[in-house]
């Protein structure tokens, strides 16, 4: 498409965008967008609320963005608080304050340096951050590594190599000290599986190191198994590998 | 335990691949989601997978990652693009989807049908699975096809049942959501219900 047929939009203080195809959109203010939405930059300053589909290269939300469908974006930065109601699938998704997706996420990058909230299921190949989470299905990562900051929760978490740690920061620590900032989960499975503070039903991999502030219930694994000493684990046992 | 399932512990016994492996194989799409079956054990909930077909995939992944192929053109290998899907009718029946006679009718009422794309070969097997039931006769079958083919694409791809029910001899179809609870007046009888998404699974399966 040609340049005359995509142009910038600007909404300042407040007032809609029709749907339709665009370069920029950006929002300065508050602004709605009115249905189906395809554009290279959509840039939210203020309160956005888009009433469509939104096919976009890079989505920015400072402030509070409101999408009431799907959402697909080459990258997708939060910086304050956004809501996707019928799924996303995003190549890079950096949550610097809450994001929530009803639906399920299929993103390439999850960076989380606040809170995300999924309602179905989650695939990254990397899913890595500080903050919680909390996944209503499966989460399906190459790689989890979160160091919880707060409670966190998914039904199952299945990967390549997962690492769920204590924050050492101190004020998460303070935060911590009034609040459960575990991670609660049915079933982890993986190859390398690294834990602190994650209460599991049970945990199956290759290589499972459980450290402090555990409970799991069952441990199996092929190769190898390091508790903690204070760790709670009500059974472990090496299973026969393939 | 139901022979026909196998428990994903036992999977990666039997194959020798890994839970990571498993889950990248699930995330880049060789392995439909619908082959996760989560099932309520003594000890929790615990996913199983159809054994054939998953035993099946699983050793053509292998096989073809030892031919060095990228798991992107392994998707692209083992889950066919249903869109560009085109049989003739006789690969259709040499391939086993459909029996000849249901076929023939479909074939009558749509004497023109010289190739066969998918949302064709799916009306012809939802056609198939009534005749195979034995429940219903040819001509039946002629106006099922057609109450089918009107109301199926009003549903949007949602999940749907096509359903006949008969009363004195008299036959009369009709399709609802799949999640609608029906109940007649008694001396109707439910002839069949069939389930669309299940006979997408099915027919996908098969080409």
């Amino acid at each position: 498409m040609s340049e005359q047929t995509r142009p910038n939009m600007t909404i300042n203080g407040g007032g809609s965008v029709g749907a339709g195809v665009y370069g920029d959109v950006v929002v300065n203010g508050a602004g709605t967008i009115a249905g189906d939405l395809e554009c290279e930059l959509l840039k939210i300053n203020g309160a956005g609320t888009a009433d469509g589909n939104v096919k976009s290269t890079r989505v920015i939300v400072n402030g509070s963005g409101s999408f009431t469908r799907e959402v697909q974006a080459g990258e997708f930065v939060i910086n304050g608080d956004a809501s996707i109601a019928k799924g996303a699938g995003i190549g890079r998704l950096q949550v610097k304050g809450r994001g929530s997706v009803g639906g399920s996420l299929a993103a390439t990058e999850v960076d989380i340096r606040g809170t995300l909230k999924v309602d179905g299921d989650t695939e990254a190949d990397l899913f890595a951050g500080q903050g919680s989470f909390v996944i209503g299905g499966l989460l399906n990562a190459g790689t989890v590594n979160v160091e919880l900051f707060g409670a966190s929760a998914a039904r199952e978490i299945g990967g390549e190599k997962v690492t769920i740690s204590r924050s050492r920061h101190g004020l998460a620590e303070f935060i911590g000290a009034f609040s459960e900032k575990r991670l609660r989960t049915d079933t982890i499975e993986a190859d390398e599986v690294w834990l602190e503070d994650t209460v599991a039903r049970v945990v199956r991999g290759t290589r499972v190191s459980v450290g402090a502030g555990c409970e799991i219930g069952l441990v199996e694994y092929t190769e190898s198994y390091t508790p903690a000493p204070d760790a709670k684990v009500t059974e472990a046992i090496k299973v026969e590998a393939g | 335990m139901d022979s026909e399932l196998i428990s994903k512990k036992e999977l990666l016994v039997a194959t020798g691949i890994s839970y990571g492996q498993l889950y990248r194989w699930k995330r880049k799409g060789l392995i439909p989601e619908e082959w996760f079956v989560r099932k309520s054990t003594f000890t929790g909930t615990e996913t199983f997978f159809p054994r054939d077909k998953m035993l099946g995939r699983i050793e053509r992944i292998l096989s073809m990652k030892e031919s060095d192929l990228s798991l992107d053109a392994i998707a692209d290998a083992v889950t066919p693009d249903l869109g560009s899907v085109s049989l003739s009718p006789t690969d259709v029946t040499e391939r086993g989807i459909v029996s000849a006679p249901s076929l023939e009718l479909y074939r009558s009422a749509h004497p023109d049908a010289e190739a066969l794309r998918y949302g064709e070969l799916l009306s012809l097997y939802v056609l198939d699975t009534l005749l195979a039931t034995g429940e219903i006769s040819l001509d039946e079958g002629r106006w099922v096809l057609a109450a089918f083919e009107e109301a199926y694409p009003g549903f949007a791809g949602a999940d749907c049942d096509l359903v006949l029910v008969r009363k004195m001899g008299v036959a009369v179809c009709f399709m609802v959501t799949s999640s609608a609870e029906i109940a007649f007046e008694s001396g109707v009888r439910l002839v069949a219900r069939v389930n669309v998404s299940e006979s997408v699974e099915a027919l996908s399966a098969r080409l």
